[in-house]
């Protein structure tokens, strides 16, 4: 028999053990990472390799913990280059601005990235049904992808959950429940469930595997840019999972010798009305719960960040910081981002462009930076968070158009 | 009678994961099944940093009180939403 390619090896006590379905160490309960042999995938894996793999993040399989990529749940999230905002950066004054953008994956956000390695993994462990607690993105992503690998689909949703956004849930055909509360109460219906029915509960017994997919933004990132480490990374926090996953695959590449240049900067963004991560950055405290969550970014509204301590680890380790912004900055973020790169993003993406406003302002975020600003959602999910009014309607003539535009009338 | 769920790792002996119990609050519900249990997940007096109480669905602490049809679940935190 040979050996493991991985291990589950616990962020807390470090203790190590063979890959299986469970999330937690048994000694100390802390959370379980996935830790690769390094020596194999040194021998194993090269650039010219990785560019050869499917236009997906499953170009990056040797770096994933599967099997046997061949039977990948793969819808095509990630795997597209960044892009240029040439516009965006002008406009705050950086020399070099790039977005990666999530808003455009299958289920139209970076959850994606996550949930095609889960309903991978839930399929070659012979689950039946995938499930998650979810704000609202995650759970179209399960639903999605557990349609496409023949499973069935549980979601628990908050009780404040925009309806809007389970309409394209609903339509893949999962079973929605809105649990009553906010998404720790859904959440921690998901875990019991989740051990007493035998689901695979993607941010649960899948979470190891899970959060792995998002280390694929680093791998994005860095390809798209030459195999270059960005200077720094402006990212969204929730419950912190996904930035401590860009940090852990920067390190890996790093490690690897696959990426050239030095550990980036990664700076988070929080809504004000919910900004336990910022808070403790800020006062050098442990994470604490925060007391009464009130921004219309839903998808970052999480109380309880359970790797909060982690993405503050992160943050400060790489000489990043972070901006909590109010609803009316993200807004305008919204806006701004819109108008100068034509990228309509939800609430989630409009903090990450208000905090990135705010950390240029601050001078934490320099013009001589190479920056990546990663988009993780869909305006088209939350159009209701931008205030918009119809015009009144106009007689189809051209005098009346050009009153309405404020145009002067031309005369012949 | 309170009835007691744990998951994720935590069990109140092997194999078992429900229990039901007579008890005012949530320290008091953890203390009545004692041992092990209660070593992994109280310490100091207060719930153990990687440990999280809910009663119907609501954050809690030890001294949460508790009513005859309510449920308590204690888990490993988690999170990814």
């Amino acid at each position: 028999m040979t050996a493991p390619r991985f291990l589950l090896v616990c962020r807390h006590c470090h203790a190590a053990f063979p890959p299986a379905l469970t999330a937690h160490c048994e000694k100390c309960l802390g959370p379980l990472e996935v830790r690769y042999e390094l020596d194999a995938l040194r021998e194993s894996v090269t650039r010219e390799r990785l560019s050869r793999g499917p236009p997906s993040i499953w170009r990056w399989a040797p770096l994933l913990p599967v099997e046997d990529p061949d039977n990948a749940v793969d819808l095509g999230a990630g795997g597209r280059p960044l892009k240029r905002a040439k516009n965006l950066g002008a406009r705050l004054g950086l020399r070099e601005l790039w977005i990666l953008d999530d808003s455009v994956n299958p289920t139209y956000s970076f959850k994606d990235r996550a949930t095609s390695v889960a309903a991978t993994k839930a399929r070659e462990a012979g689950l039946t049904t995938l499930a998650c607690a979810s704000t609202g993105n995650l759970a179209a992503s399960v639903a999605a992808h557990a349609a496409s690998a023949g499973l069935a689909s549980v979601v628990l949703v908050p009780e404040n959950v925009e309806p809007e956004k389970l309409v394209q849930t609903a339509a893949y055909g999962a079973r929605i429940v809105r649990v009553k509360g906010a998404y720790d109460a859904a959440n921690q219906l998901a875990q019991v469930a989740g051990e007493e029915r035998g689901w695979g509960v993607v941010n649960v017994n899948l979470r190891a595997f899970y959060t792995e997919g998002s280390c694929t933004l680093a791998y994005d990132t860095a390809r798209s840019l030459g195999w270059e480490t960005p200077d720094h990374v402006v990212h969204p926090i929730a419950a912190g999972a996904s930035l401590a996953a860009l940090g852990r695959g920067f390190d890996l590449l790093r490690d690897l010798d696959l990426v050239d240049g030095p550990r980036p900067r990664i700076s988070g963004a929080q809504p004000a009305g919910v900004s336990p991560v910022v808070r403790a950055l800020d006062a050098g405290e442990p994470v604490r719960p925060w007391e009464r969550i009130d921004t219309l970014a839903h998808s970052l509204a999480i109380a309880r960040p359970a790797d909060g301590d982690e993405a503050v680890d992160r943050i400060r380790a790489s000489g990043g910081s972070a901006a909590a912004v109010t609803d009316d900055e993200i807004v305008a973020g919204i806006r701004l981002l819109a108008s100068t790169e034509g990228i309509f993003t939800e609430p989630a993406g409009g903090t990450t462009v208000a905090a990135l406003v705010r950390l240029v302002e601050r001078g934490v975020v320099r013009s001589d930076e190479r920056v990546v600003l990663n988009i993780t959602g869909n305006g088209l999910k939350a159009p209701s968070a931008v205030p918009f009014a119809l015009p009144g309607p106009i007689p189809g003539r051209l005098s009346a158009l050009d009153a309405a535009l404020g145009l002067a009338e031309v005369t012949a | 009678m309170t009835t007691l769920r744990a998951s994720g790792g935590l069990e109140f002996a092997p194999g078992v994961r429900k229990r039901e119990v007579a008890a005012s609050t949530v320290g008091e519900a953890i203390d009545s099944i004692g041992g092990a249990f209660r070593e992994r997940v109280v310490e100091n007096g207060a719930i153990k940093r990687f440990v999280v109480v809910f009663v119907n669905g609501e954050a809690a602490a030890l001294d949460t009180r508790l009513a005859a049809d309510d449920e308590v679940t204690i888990v490993p935190a988690v999170s990814g939403g």
